[in-house]
């Protein structure tokens, strides 16, 4: 009996422990970086108190200025095609006899689960010269391999999903009756898309136009490989020069992320605030499959459109690729006389590719678990517990994954990169970059799961003679398994994916399979570069795959 | 307006909703389709408003016909003229009660002081004069149900077709609402076509009423007649309750256990099933009459419900009769009114 006591009191001091530990050590890595990131950005090299570096940054046009031109020119263009392009396609998925149009999301997601700086060399892979367009004899390319232009279009093929998820998520709970109305009412069927459902799209839109133009703006990897070429310079690409090509200025680095920052996450909040108010609007939720649009004769020339950008915009990326990966020389031809296995076989034969492998599974199994605890703790805290400490866990995870990765990579070097805990160039500081951005997911999926659990369940488990630790061990955690399993498959393949806050605190012998097919992208060896890739997005595709089925009915959110 | 449907039929896939369906509803006419959930009254109703296309057969409106496949005739609804009420209201979220009555006419490019003054004259005939430049979503239930009875009403349509339009609201508005569309119907003049599975709803609005089952229409009559006259044992159990005392027709009377019922009418000979209204089931003796034993009374209010054996019928019966004092009890004498035992097709 007094055993028992001690068990049941050691279990229930164990679980506070292990809260206690998790929640202060999220939190002080979550924001003791930003104090660091302000600091910096007010002081000099001596780390006296200045304005320098801000009036610095205004004054030099090519510093701040053109950067955040450049920035907000490939964010608003990237969300304006980005936004058109979703909504026509949900509406043609959700509301047109399109044919096939159930099994469109796929092809929208592939583009999207590619890493941004994967889908840009395949961009290039394609369209620069001697590339696979007009080597395939289909004369010039119609787009540019590099430039702003570029950026533009890989982004809006990269995150056209969340208007598409945006919409398509309106359209298919609107009620049908309320087309039908207008169509009784005397209003043609193009009448009725203009005046109704068009207006009731309208907050959707706005949504996924504000989450392209904040995901466009942070985007590091595109950028990049796109922009340096012709050297169009954005925000992300100005920080990462300021902080890794000598001479080093992390006062005017502090400065851009600042700024970067500040504009990503006003985005992201003004969208959660308008998604909260959407809700509210759409009144009546009756969905019916009745009185799908009839797209008449245009059906067919509609379908070869619709399913040829699909399948070229998914299939493309990928079969570049593939095709590259499988080269001997890049620019020797396609033939089989160029062909080769080598560029596979060196992720187990290179030494440093074989490192990156081990490194990659270690720190983000590492990094998606600490993550997952984290959204564990944070979820029950705030749902179950009603308490402080877990809303301020939320609110803080919500906006680290609204922050940029860069600007998290500047604030984490500013921090450990000296001082009393020095952490600079080791594998650690790779972990707790990935906990701090990708601890947001898993809170969100735990949060979820949690919040659909009627807190009966835990009172019936009280009442037949569970203490409270025993109710999350034997009640909560155990119906909350999908949405945490999830959580942990989703932060554990956006680990994998990272590669902006990567490129800044990486060091000799931590490297990760994304750094190494980012930097061999970017000395040009096309071959090895693609090889890599190629085994990333099948991870990716596969765990997505996994994680979405896990997640049943919140599947289509675990895409975004 | 006059709406005909003539042999009409409606399938979804392998399933057919809607079979063989020949009805006329005459100018001004207030007529219920009436049925359980899956008889195709409401596809009946959408295929009255071009919403969904028959497979076969005809509708015309007003003699112009509005859908024939044979001939190739489908009018879309917004070429119909109609008036409807969506079962969810349907009212557009994102304008104002004012921009919902006024989108159908702004379409038909009316003057915006015409509109003005139609959404006055709708918005006072449901009797919400002030509301509007509210939104839906500012409305409670009742007033979001007189929106919509206002948007259907705001272009003077000569037919009015109502899907379930009161089962979204409480009971004290229902029966208000109810009433008032009568009135404004009758008022207009219009025809209006109401689909609903509540039968009290149905006999007391409306002029006829169609019973659907299985994709027909399997009786169509005045209410009353209905009630006090159902030719088949499935309208008089779906319209209330009835004893149904089946047997075998001699003539002039029926054999029914061990008993031979006096009818008002004559029987063709052979098997026979009366239908016998609880509350027209009498206490006390004359023709019919047999002893009873009461094995259960139940006190509803203004009424108590008995449930009493009858040995020479060899079955039970339900009477219900107005509470006057404590309920019956023990032995009885009941007795079946000739007038009142209604012959049902076999």
């Amino acid at each position: 009996m007094a055993e028992g006591i001690v068990r049941r009191l050691l279990s229930t001091f164990g679980f506070i422990a292990v809260a206690v530990v998790t929640a202060v050590i999220f939190l002080f890595v979550s924001i003791y970086p930003y104090i660091e990131l302000l600091r910096t950005s007010l002081s000099d090299d001596a780390g006296r108190l200045t304005g320098a570096n801000w009036t610095g940054a205004f004054a030099a046009q090519y510093l701040l200025l053109t950067p955040l031109l450049h920035s907000m020119s490939v964010g608003i263009g990237t969300a304006l095609t980005a936004t058109a392009l979703g909504a026509l396609l949900a509406w043609f998925s959700v509301r047109t006899d399109l044919p096939g149009a159930r099994a469109v999301l796929p092809f929208v997601a592939i583009p999207h689960i590619i890493p941004g700086f994967q889908l840009a060399s395949a961009w290039v892979l394609i369209f620069t010269r001697g590339g696979l367009w007009d080597t395939m004899l289909l004369g010039r390319a119609p787009v540019p391999p590099y430039g702003g232009i570029a950026i533009w279009l890989v982004l809006t093929l990269h995150l056209y999903i969340f208007s598409f998820m945006a919409s398509a998520g309106v359209l298919s709970t609107l009620d049908s009756s309320l087309e039908e109305a207008a169509r009784v009412a005397g209003l043609r069927p193009w009448r009725v898309l203009a005046r109704v459902t068009l207006p009731l799209m309208v907050p959707a839109m706005l949504s996924g136009l504000l989450l392209c133009f904040a995901y466009a703006m942070e985007e590091f990897g595109a950028p990049s490989l796109l922009g340096a070429p012709t050297g169009y310079s954005t925000l992300t690409t100005s920080i990462y020069e300021l902080a890794t090509t000598p001479p080093l200025s992390f006062g005017s680095a502090s400065v851009l992320s600042i700024v970067l920052g500040a504009v990503a996450v006003l985005v992201l909040i003004g969208n959660l605030r308008l998604a909260a108010r959407t809700r509210i609007a759409m009144i009546s939720g009756k969905a019916s499959g009745r009185g799908k649009f009839a797209l008449g004769r245009w059906r067919w020339p509609l379908t070869a459109v619709v399913w040829i950008f699909l399948l070229a915009t998914s299939f493309g990326p990928l079969a570049a690729l593939a095709l590259t990966s499988f080269l001997d020389t890049w620019g020797h031809g396609y033939g089989p006389g160029n062909w080769t296995l080598a560029r596979h076989a060196a992720l187990i034969s290179n030494p440093e590719l074989a490192q990156a492998v081990l490194n990659t599974f270690g720190m983000a199994v590492i990094a998606a678990a600490a993550a997952t605890l984290v959204g564990v703790v944070t979820a029950y805290g705030h749902i179950r517990l009603r308490a402080r400490w877990a809303a301020a866990m939320d609110r803080i995870s919500f906006l680290s994954f609204a922050t940029p990765g860069l600007v998290i990579g500047v604030a984490l070097t500013l921090a450990f990169g000296g001082g009393l805990i020095n952490l600079y160039g080791t594998y650690a500081i790779l972990v707790i970059a990935y906990i701090v951005r990708f601890s947001g997911i898993a809170v969100r999926s735990v949060s979820t799961d949690l919040a659909r659990i009627g807190p009966d369940l835990e009172a019936a488990g009280r009442i037949a003679g569970l203490p409270p630790a025993r109710v999350i061990a034997r009640i909560t955690l155990p119906i909350a398994r999908e949405g945490i399993v999830a959580g942990f498959l989703l932060a554990f393949i956006n680990c994998v994916k990272e590669i902006s806050a990567t490129s800044l605190l990486v060091s000799q012998g931590h490297e990760t399979l994304a750094y190494e097919a980012y930097l061999r992208f970017q000395e040009g060896n096309y071959t090895q570069g693609s090889a890599v890739s190629l085994w990333m997005i099948a991870l990716s595709l596969a765990i997505t795959a996994l994680a979405a089925r896990r997640g049943g009915k919140e599947s289509r959110e675990i895409l975004t | 307006m006059t709406i005909r449907l003539e042999r009409a039929s409606k399938r979804y896939g392998n399933v057919t909703v809607v079979q063989d369906l020949d009805l006329e509803i005459v100018d001004g006419e207030f007529f219920t389709l009436l049925g359980a959930s899956g008889s195709g009254k409401t596809t009946t109703l959408r295929l009255i408003a071009g919403l969904e296309r028959l497979d076969a057969g005809r509708i015309s409106l007003g003699g112009k016909l509005v859908n024939d496949p044979a001939a190739g005739v489908f009018a879309p609804p917004e070429q119909r003229g109609l008036g409807m009420v969506f079962q969810s209201y349907a009212l557009w979220p994102h304008l104002t009660v004012g921009g919902n009555l006024a989108l159908g006419l702004e379409e038909r490019r009316m003057p915006r002081a015409e509109i003005a003054a139609k959404i006055a004259a709708a918005m006072t005939q449901v009797g919400l004069p002030d509301l509007a430049h509210r939104y839906p979503h500012e409305l409670s239930g009742g007033q979001q149900q007189r929106v919509a009875l206002a948007r259907a009403l705001v272009a003077e349509p000569r037919i009015m077709l109502l899907d379930e339009p009161l089962s979204n609201v409480d009971a004290a508005v229902r029966e208000q609402v109810r009433t008032e569309i009568r009135a404004l119907q009758r008022r207009l003049g219009i025809t209006a076509i109401l689909v609903t599975h509540d039968q009290v709803e149905a006999m007391s609005v409306s002029d006829r009423i169609g019973i659907m089952n299985e994709g027909r229409i399997v009786q169509v009559d005045r209410p009353d007649a209905l009630y006090h006259r159902p030719r088949s044992a499935f309208v008089a159990t779906f319209l209330g309750n009835a004893n149904l005392l089946r047997g075998e027709a001699t003539g002039d009377s029926v054999r029914v256990g061990e008993a031979a019922i006096q009818v008002a009418q004559p029987v063709a000979k052979g098997p026979a099933t009366l239908m016998l209204r609880p509350e027209c089931v009498a206490f006390g003796a004359g023709p019919n009459a047999f002893a009873a034993q009461i094995r259960e009374a139940t006190l509803m209010g203004s009424l108590t419900r008995y449930d009493v054996h009858v040995p020479a019928l060899g079955r039970d019966l339900r009477i219900e009769e107005a509470s006057v004092g404590a309920p019956r009890q023990g032995e009885v004498s009941i007795m079946l009114p000739p007038d009142r035992l209604v012959p049902l097709a076999e």
